[in-house]
Parts: C-alpha cells; structure tokens; sequence
C-alpha cells in the first residue's frame, strides 16, 4: 500500500504567535486520514532566499546552484515527493508571511522554464509529471473579509503556476476554537479527498 | 523640499530591472528638485541597524515609491519582510505617499495587478500610508537589468516605462493622484494570435538552448524517489 505523505510549512514569524496548536490539530488529522507527516517551522531553519539566478532553470536544471549552505534543496525534494503541502501561514496584508515566502520562492525549479498560455496568460511549464495538493491556512487575529478573498485569490493564482491537482484556502481566527479549527479542517481534507 | 525614498527590492539587488527603473526615477526627481536617494532592501535587512535606518529613512520622507520584481505571484520575500518591519514600527504614515512599481518577466502585466497591487493596497491601508497609484510592468525581464544596463541605454523598449516614470513624478510634484497603471514593454501584437504562438515557441526553445549549452537538458527531473 502506498502511504501519502504531507508536507506542513509554518510560516510563522519568530517573535509572535508559533500557531503551534494549529500545527499540531493538521498533524493529527493527516494522521487520521492515513498520511505521513512532516512539519517544518521555517522561522527555526536556515532558508536563504531566492536571489533570482534562474541557475534552477539554465544551469542546473531543477536543483538550485545559485544559493548553498541552507536546507532549502532538501524541503524542496520533500515537496516533489509528497501529496500534499499544508501552507500555515500569518495572514500578511491578504498574502504569505515573509518565512513562508522565503521557501515558496526556492521551489522555483520545480517549475521548466519556457510558456504555455492558458486563458490569455502565461505560465512556465511542468517539470513533473505531479505535484502536490495544496491546503493553504491563515491565521489572523481580526477578521478582514477582504483580506480572506485576497488570500483566497492569491492561492488560485499560485495553483495556476504550480500545477497542485487540487487547492483549498482558508482563513481561520488565531484564537479560533480548537474544535472548530479541527472540524473545518476534517471538512477541508474530505472535500479534497486526502485518504486512500 | 519633499523628499524621495526610493526602495529597490530586488532580490538581485543592483544589477536588476527595478533597479534600471529605480535609478532613472531618481533622475526624473532630481530633475524637479526633488532630493531623492535609493536604498536596497536586500543590504538593508543584512543587519539590525540597517533595519533602523531604513525605518529612519521612511520617516523622514514624503515620497516612497518601492521597485520590485513579481516573485511568485507576490511579493519576494525580503519585500514582504520590509511591509512587516514597517508595520511592526506602528509610524504616523498618514502625510507620505506610497506607489508599487512591479514588474514581471511574463508579458501579461494583469498577472501583477491582479494578484500583487491589491496586496500593496491593503499594505498601505493598514499601515497608513497615502495610496499613491501603482504601475504593473509586464514583460520587465526585458529591461536588462540584470546586465547592469540602464533604462535610457535600451532603446524604444523602454519607452512605455520611461513615459510612466516620468507621469508618476509629474503627478506626485502637482499633487494629482495617480491611478493603478498597467503597461507592457512588448508590443500588444506579439501577444495576439497568430504571433504569441511563435513567442511562446522561441521562448521556450530559448531555455532549451541555454541549458544545452550548459550540458545540461532543461526537463531533468531531479529529486523524484520511485
């Protein structure tokens, strides 16, 4: 039997909230559904980020060259692996938390250079055949409709660009209940079929 | 006399598109006595002092116009660093004005306005600052920066940026708000049918190229476990 595996990214920022209960109510649920489960809190890690080389796309294609002595080429060989990847991120102005981005940025190799148009739009092409599912959740301590549809729409942007077979984003209250949060996120995995 | 602050966050910091951008604005806001200086996020977050002088700096201007590439379908990292520092810093930002000038590799500039402007927008709400407008480059790549040429040196390509920097200014000295600009660096007709097959073709091949060239094949698959 094949087991599937999540990967979690927890973009908190090193002086606030760790979102540690969140954290940890996703890694017992993907247990429950059957998945493996890995979690990186990516403000304890050492990410460099991205400094735009395209080495990934032209020099050695698929591994970043530009960038050495961080973890960030073995989170990426995660990624590729995995069924999943759980975004847990501070709601940041409508978008992703600095430490969330820093490794959203190295998975640019994961993408091949060169376009294909969809809907009168560019996008780079695949270079694997499958990419994992995205589960994307804020956290905020106010509630900012506006806020939640821009976090929404970035993640329909970024599924245009990163291939995920499915997406879901949410937007959830930092101070939400640990039920609550619990059984939106049950709700979440069924609605994207995460089990065997 | 106003003063000028302008952020290059690029991630490839002197030798980028937003920094041919940057720096012919500087001029445009020399050029109306306009003191102006350019700072790099990317040095700037190095080390905590810089931090604080790169607030200092905020606070003492009237003008911050922020240069950046399209990372993803947002902002780069060390950008969204910035907007949290500056958030973090709770400033009266209510008399300073604040434009996103973003460019993006592929031609489209809606994937700019579309996804990144609205999160500026909602930077600048919450922290204060006097929305400015924005101008969403599409097809920036172009631009060479990263081969350290300047905006003025590549001919008519840069035409359509060099008229909305100098619009940008203009409307800033008469007090005029700007409004949320999209342009593009490519003439429209490359991206109809039937020559947008042929640019996306060469584009494509193009990569394809440089890898060879390398040794190396552009659709390697690294990193996949069986």
């Amino acid at each position: 039997m094949t087991i599937l595996k999540a990967v979690i990214f927890n973009g908190a920022l090193a002086n606030k909230n760790q979102q540690t209960t969140f954290q940890k109510i996703l890694e017992e649920e993907l247990t429950n559904v059957g998945m493996e489960t890995e979690s990186f809190i990516l403000n304890q890690i050492e990410i460099k980020t991205c400094i735009g080389c395209f080495k990934c796309w032209d020099t050695t294609p698929g591994i970043c060259s530009g960038v050495k002595g961080d973890r960030g080429e073995e989170i990426k060989k995660k990624v590729i692996n995995s069924d999943l990847l759980v975004f847990l991120t501070p709601l940041t102005f409508g978008g992703y938390s600095s430490e969330l981005k820093k490794i959203l940025e190295r998975l640019l190799g994961t993408l091949q250079p060169g376009v294909f148009r969809k809907k009168g739009e560019s996008h780079h092409l695949k270079r694997y055949e499958k990419y994992p599912s995205i589960l994307a959740i804020a956290t905020t301590e106010k509630r900012d409709e506006k806020e939640a549809k821009l976090f929404k729409h970035l993640i329909e942007r970024h599924s245009h660009n990163f291939h995920p077979p499915k997406h879901e984003a949410e937007v959830f209250l930092i101070n939400e209940e640990k039920n609550q949060f619990r059984s939106n996120i049950k709700q979440l995995l069924a609605k994207m079929e995460m089990s065997l | 006399m106003s003063k000028a602050l302008i952020l290059n966050g690029s991630p490839r910091g002197k030798k980028s598109s937003s920094a041919s951008l940057a720096e012919y604005m500087k001029i445009l806001f020399e050029a109306e006595g306009i003191e102006s200086e350019i700072i790099l996020i990317l040095t700037q977050l190095n080390k905590g002092e810089r931090i604080k002088e790169m607030v200092q700096k905020i606070k003492s201007a009237d003008f911050v116009v922020l240069f950046a590439p399209l990372y993803d379908d947002c902002q780069p990292s060390i950008v969204i660093k910035t907007m949290e520092i500056i958030a973090e810093e709770k400033m009266n930002l209510s008399n300073k004005t604040f434009i996103p000038i973003i460019n993006c590799g592929l031609p489209e500039p809606e994937q700019i306005s579309e996804g990144v402007t609205p999160i500026y927008n909602q930077f600048a709400i919450t922290v204060g600052f006097k929305w400015g407008g924005s101008l969403a480059i599409g097809g920036g790549e172009g631009i060479q920066g990263r081969f350290g040429k300047q905006l003025d040196e590549i001919g008519a390509f840069a035409k359509n940026a060099i008229e909305a920097l100098n619009d940008i200014v203009q409307s800033l000295v008469s007090e005029i708000q700007y409004p949320n600009v999209e342009i593009i660096l490519v003439p429209k007709i490359f991206y109809k049918w039937p020559l947008v097959n042929l640019m996306t073709s060469i584009n494509t091949k193009s990569w394809k190229k440089m890898a060879e060239k390398k040794g190396e094949k552009v659709d390697a698959q690294p990193y996949l476990e069986e």
